[in-house]
């Protein structure tokens, strides 16, 4: 599989504070990455890095093999991606239709109907996302995230507030999604979401790259276990 | 079983506008006891926590505390009668430091039947990182350090009960079982009662709790701890489908 994202070296300081330190990440085509770690790990600020919310002190990212830390995030979209930040970012008083309506400017897009299904949002394609669950927005905001069909996705902790039911038909969804051909990086904490869904996992700790490997590898990781899971 | 008339919701309703979220809800907790509340978002959880707290009127049925009517007090008497709240998202003030965030509900009170003194002194033994960071501003501490500040904040005030919604939304595995085991610890050696509502089935397992299932604003079953024993039971027992 060809490499979609690396990063090489990438530094972001804050003051005198080095949220993110010589921090190296190749993804592959076709991967579902996890990105985990303690609180304060660094997680975000790699997240706000690649999307192009921050702009790294040293170091490269490449997008197919492109350089982009230089470029906007709107611009980065352009180039194929999709973002999905924490907390739901859907136009509240529009409704769910409107708000795929106005994200389905791409001729490669999804069918919509398929995706209301696929994300069980059928029934309320004419409700307000503001009268929507705290599920159903997460949902929706997903979808939109994916919805042209980019070939690489971002999500920030997708499954924070949802029930273990509600976790499990994300995890569903971004597998079958993933099969339709878009990679995703994810930063999560919720760990059965990262056994169900992930391909491979990078563990942060410190603004350092810790570990990386299969989840298997990571939850027999003695250091993971002592800096993350807890669990001996 | 009785619950020594500690904490006692008799079929309650409350809601917001016209809607009625919270539906014929009924559930007794005793003194020192663990009682989790969980379901799918939007069931009214979150509305039930705040309906036991003051913060949405009870439309009909009762809430007892201690044998008081308590349903039409306001959230400040219900604090100063012992009950507690955290929640969901902590509500840290960021420019406060952790000293000032745990000390804030002390402030407006007057007179106090506690020792201030030694109950920051307990907190701080309970949640050594808060006094690592005590001069720290809020907004400095990760996610799990800010859950643990919350938590210390509603314990300055000696509640015989605290409200948790979500505690363990956005913290990392290893803090969550911290949080599971300090809360056991409080409840063991203060006989603190806690009611927590969340979604995290490890967390639920961990606290080794009874557990009630909310679906459409209403009590649809009550597990016990010893059913929930282990992350794969209490899975398939809350699971909405085993219905």
């Amino acid at each position: 599989m060809a490499t979609i994202l690396e990063t090489k070296l990438l530094t972001k300081k804050f003051g005198g504070f080095t949220a993110l330190d010589t921090v190296s990440l190749t993804v592959n085509e076709g991967e579902i990455r996890f990105i985990i770690g303690p609180n304060g790990a660094g997680k975000s600020t790699l997240f706000k890095l690649v999307i192009g919310y921050h702009i790294p002190n040293n170091g490269t990212i490449l997008y197919k093999n492109e350089n982009i830390e230089k470029l906007k995030l709107h611009e980065r979209i352009k180039l194929g991606m999709g973002v999905k930040f924490q907390a739901p970012s859907v136009f509240s008083e529009l409704t769910v239709m409107e708000n795929l309506s106005l994200a389905n400017n791409r001729e490669k897009s999804f069918d919509l109907d398929d995706l209301l299904n696929d994300f069980s949002l059928k029934d309320e394609k004419e409700t307000l996302a503001a009268d929507l669950s705290h599920g159903k927005k997460q949902w929706l905001d997903i979808a939109l995230a994916t919805l042209s069909k980019p070939d690489l996705v971002f999500l920030d902790e997708p499954t924070a507030g949802l029930s273990f039911e509600e976790t499990k038909k994300t995890g569903e969804i971004i597998k079958k999604l993933n099969k339709q051909g878009i990679t995703f990086i994810i930063v999560g904490h919720d760990m059965d979401f990262v056994k169900q869904t992930a391909t491979k996992v990078s563990v942060l700790h410190l603004g350092k790259m810790f570990f990386e490997g299969t989840i298997s590898e990571v939850l027999s990781n003695k250091g993971v276990n002592n800096i993350y899971l807890g669990v001996s | 079983m009785s619950k020594n008339n500690f904490l006692k919701i008799n079929n309650i309703f409350s809601g917001y506008g016209s809607t009625t979220i919270v539906n014929n809800f009924s559930f007794e907790i005793n003194r020192g006891e663990i009682l989790t509340v969980t379901g799918r978002n939007g069931m009214g959880k979150t509305t039930l926590m705040k309906t036991v707290m003051g913060l949405i009127e009870v439309r009909t049925g009762s809430i007892y505390f201690k044998n008081e009517d308590i349903s039409k007090s306001n959230p400040s008497s219900r604090s100063i009668m012992g009950i507690g709240y955290v929640p969901q998202g902590r509500e840290i003030f960021s420019t406060l430091t952790v000293e000032q965030n745990i000390m804030l509900p002390i402030f407006p009170r007057k007179k106090l039947k506690f020792n201030v003194k030694k109950n920051l002194e307990n907190i701080y033994n309970i949640f050594p990182i808060l006094k690592e960071k005590r001069n720290d501003n809020g907004a400095s501490l990760s996610g799990g350090q800010q859950q643990q500040l919350a938590i210390a904040r509603a314990l300055i005030f000696n509640p015989e009960i605290i409200i948790l919604d979500e505690p363990s939304e956005g913290i990392q595995p290893s803090i969550v079982s911290f949080i599971a085991d300090t809360l056991k610890k409080l409840s063991r050696d203060f006989n603190t009662a806690f009611l927590v509502v969340e979604q995290n089935i490890s967390f639920i397992s961990q606290l080794n709790s009874d557990c009630i299932l909310v679906h459409k604003g209403s009590n649809i079953k009550t597990l016990t701890a010893s059913q929930l024993s282990s992350v794969e039971k209490a899975r398939d027992l809350l699971s909405l489908e085993a219905h």
